[in-house]
C-alpha cells in the first residue's frame, strides 16, 4: 500500500500558514512582494498587514522640483504637478507618487508615524498617508488656542494672535499662518487608529512677535487645539514616548516637560530642570533609543555662499545625551559617545531611531539630519565615531533646489 | 517491550502514512500537543496497553525529523526557552532541508500541533524570502506565477515602489 508521494504545493499552504509566515515578515516592501507570488496568495493576505508592523525604514520626501514650484508662483502654468518624489536611502531609488493633497499652495509641515502633516491657505490642517491616501483633519487653525479671531475677510490680515508672553495682539495672514506659525507637530500614533486609545496631536506654536513658543495639543477628530499648562517653556522639540503614554518636550537649556493627555483632554505636566551647567548646540531634540529619552544636540557654523552671497547655516555635528533623573525632578543630560546599532533620524518629522543591521546599507552610529532651520539645504549623515559629516548620495551638492520652499522631509512608511 | 508501570504509559507507537510504525518515548511525543492529547486521553481511561496513533497525513520521511526535533527539546525541556545550544542547533536543523521537505515538515508541525517547530518554520521561510523579488520567491518556492500580464502589470503599478 505504498503511496504516492506527492509534490507539495507551495501555493496551496493553508490560510493559517501562509498568516503566520506573513506575520513574521516585518518589512512592509517584503509583505507587498509576497502578495504578488500568486492568486491564490494575494487573495488570501489583505492588502493591509493583519499584524502591526515595527516602525520601518523612512524614506526621503524630495521637494517638488523647482521649474514646478516657479511656474506655479508665477501662475503661469495652469497643469499642477502633482507628483512627489521620494527617495530610499537603501536602494537608492526615487519613488514618485501622485500627491494632490501636497501641492501647492499646501505645505507640508512635518510627518509623524508614516502621515504628512499639511497646511494650506485656509485654517485647514490635516494628516495625510501617501501610502493608503487616507486623510484626517485636525482642528482648524483658527481653534489654535492664540488665535483670537479668524476672518476670511480681513484680507492680507485674517488671523489676529494674542502673544501670551507679553499680552500684545498681532496680526498674521493665510501664508504666514501656514508656512511660520506651528513650529512642530508629532502624533502619539497613527491618526487612522480606531482603536480603543484616540490618537492625540502635540504641537509647538511660535510667535511671530517675539519668537516666544507655545505648547498646545488636541485630540484627532475633535474640534478644537487645547493649550499646555506650563509657562516659560520655550520649546525646541517634542516626541511621544509609547510605552510610557507621554510626551516629551525639551526647552533650549536642557529642561525636559512631560505631558500625560488623558480622553478627557487635561494634560498632566511634570517639568525637570537640568543640573548640567550647559548644553552646547544650537538646536536640540529629543529622541527615544531602546525606551530611553535621548538629547541630540547639533551644532551649526555659518559660511557665507559666493554665488547668491547669502549667508548659509551648515551642520558641522551633532552631540548626544541619555536622561539621568538625579533628585527630585532634576535631569542629568549624560553624554554618550556611541549609539551602537542605532541610526537617527531628525529634522521636520518626529525624530526616530531604528536598528541599523535590520536595515542591512544602513549605517549604525549615525545620525541622519535634514534641513529644518534654514531653508538651506542643509542635509547630510553625521557619523559620531569618525565626526564627520557625509553627503547623501541624493543630494549632491550642485543641485539646484529652491531654497525658500519646502525642506525635504523623512517619512516612514505606514500601510495603516 | 514497554514497561507498564501502574496507569501511566511511557512509550506510544506512531504510525505514519506510509505504515512505518515509530516507538516514542512519551517525554519525546508530549512535545506533539497532538500526540499529548491522545495519551492523556488513554491515560484518563486507565489503559496499560501500549497506544498505536495513527497519522495519516505525515509520511515517514518527514515523520522521523518532527520526532528528531521533539527528541532535541525533550532532552531541554526542563530549561529555560532561551537556551543557546537549543537555538544553535534549531537553526541548523532547518538549514539542512530543501523547499519540499520544509513544506512538509511545516504541515507537519501544524498537523502534529508541534507550535515551537511550526514558529521555527515560520520564521525560517520568513527570513528566507526576505529582500528577493517576485520571481525569485517564485523560484525558491517552485510556483508558478497565474497572474495575466494585465493583472501582473496592475500589481506592479499598486505599489510600484515595493518592486525593483
Amino acid at each position: 500500500m505504498a503511496e504516492e508521494e506527492i509534490q507539495p504545493d507551495w501555493s496551496e499552504i493553508p490560510d493559517d500558514i501562509l498568516f503566520k509566515i506573513a506575520q513574521t515578515l516585518p518589512i512592509y516592501s517584503d509583505y507587498i512582494r509576497l502578495r504578488a507570488v500568486c492568486l491564490k496568495w494575494r487573495i488570501t493576505l489583505p492588502s493591509t498587514p493583519l499584524h502591526t508592523l515595527p516602525c520601518q525604514l523612512p524614506w526621503l520626501l524630495l521637494p517638488p522640483s523647482s521649474t514646478s514650484i516657479k511656474a506655479l508662483c508665477n501662475n503661469i502654468t495652469t497643469i499642477t504637478n502633482t507628483r512627489r518624489t521620494f527617495y530610499n536611502i537603501l536602494t537608492n531609488k526615487l519613488h514618485t507618487f501622485h500627491l494632490l493633497e501636497s501641492t501647492y499652495p499646501r505645505r507640508i509641515l512635518g510627518s509623524s508615524h508614516g502621515y504628512l502633516i499639511i497646511t494650506s491657505e485656509t485654517p485647514e490642517i490635516f494628516c495625510f498617508n501617501p501610502l493608503t491616501k487616507s486623510k484626517i483633519f485636525l482642528p482648524p487653525l483658527s481653534s489654535l488656542p492664540g488665535v483670537i479671531s479668524f476672518k476670511f475677510s480681513n484680507v492680507g490680515r485674517e488671523y489676529m494672535i494674542l502673544d501670551q508672553s507679553n499680552n500684545r495682539t498681532y496680526h498674521l495672514d493665510l501664508k504666514q499662518m501656514r508656512d511660520e506659525f506651528i513650529r512642530k507637530i508629532v502624533l502619539s500614533s497613527s491618526p487612522s487608529n480606531n482603536g480603543s486609545t484616540p490618537s492625540f496631536a502635540f504641537a509647538i506654536t511660535t510667535s511671530f512677535l517675539t519668537h516666544s513658543t507655545e505648547l498646545v495639543f488636541c485630540t484627532v477628530n475633535q474640534n478644537n487645539w487645547v493649550s499646555v499648562p506650563v509657562s516659560d517653556f520655550p520649546a525646541e522639540d517634542v516626541i511621544y514616548c509609547q510605552s510610557q503614554k507621554l510626551f516629551y518636550a525639551v526647552n533650549h537649556l536642557g529642561n525636559v516637560g512631560s505631558f500625560r493627555i488623558d480622553e478627557n483632554g487635561i494634560c498632566d505636566v511634570t517639568i525637570w530642570e537640568t543640573v548640567n551647567s550647559i548644553i552646547p548646540g544650537d538646536m536640540k531634540y529629543l529622541v527615544l533609543i531602546n525606551e530611553e529619552l535621548m538629547l541630540l544636540t547639533r551644532h551649526l557654523c555659518a559660511e557665507a555662499d559666493v554665488i547668491t552671497y547669502c549667508e548659509l547655516n551648515r551642520t558641522v555635528s551633532f552631540e548626544v545625551y541619555r536622561f539621568c533623573e538625579c533628585g527630585s525632578q532634576q535631569v542629568w543630560w549624560d553624554p554618550v559617545m556611541d549609539l551602537g546599532d542605532k541610526v537617527v533620524f531628525v529634522g521636520e518629522s518626529s525624530s526616530l531611531a531604528l536598528s541599523a543591521s535590520d536595515f542591512p546599507g544602513c549605517k549604525a552610529n549615525c545620525i541622519y539630519f535634514t534641513d529644518d532651520h534654514s531653508k538651506c539645504n542643509d542635509i547630510g549623515v553625521y557619523d559620531l565615531k569618525e565626526e564627520c559629516v557625509e553627503a547623501l548620495p541624493c543630494f549632491p551638492e550642485d543641485v539646484s533646489l529652491p531654497l525658500s520652499w519646502e525642506s525635504p522631509i523623512w517619512i516612514s512608511p505606514n500601510p495603516r | 517491550m514497554a514497561s507498564s508501570s501502574s496507569s501511566s504509559l511511557s512509550r506510544v507507537v506512531v504510525k505514519s502514512s506510509d505504515n512505518n510504525l515509530f516507538v516514542v518515548n512519551k517525554k519525546v511525543a508530549s512535545q506533539s500537543q497532538l500526540l499529548k492529547q491522545c495519551i492523556d486521553n488513554m491515560e484518563e481511561k486507565g489503559t496499560n496497553d501500549v497506544i498505536l496513533i495513527p497519522l495519516s497525513n505525515v509520511t515517514s520521511n518527514i515523520l522521523t525529523l518532527v520526532l528528531e526535533y521533539c527528541e532535541k527539546h525533550a532532552d531541554f525541556a526542563d530549561d529555560d526557552n532561551n537556551n543557546q545550544e537549543l537555538k544553535q542547533w534549531d537553526h541548523e536543523f532547518l538549514k539542512k532541508f530543501d523547499y519540499a521537505t520544509l513544506n512538509s515538515l511545516t504541515m507537519a508541525a501544524d498537523y502534529m500541533v508541534t507550535k515551537s517547530l511550526l514558529n521555527l518554520c515560520c520564521q525560517f521561510i520568513a527570513d528566507s524570502i526576505k529582500d528577493l523579488t517576485v520571481q525569485q520567491i517564485r523560484q525558491i518556492f517552485d510556483i508558478k506565477n497565474d497572474f495575466t500580464p494585465q493583472e501582473e502589470a496592475d500589481i506592479k503599478n499598486e505599489n510600484a515602489w515595493a518592486f525593483r
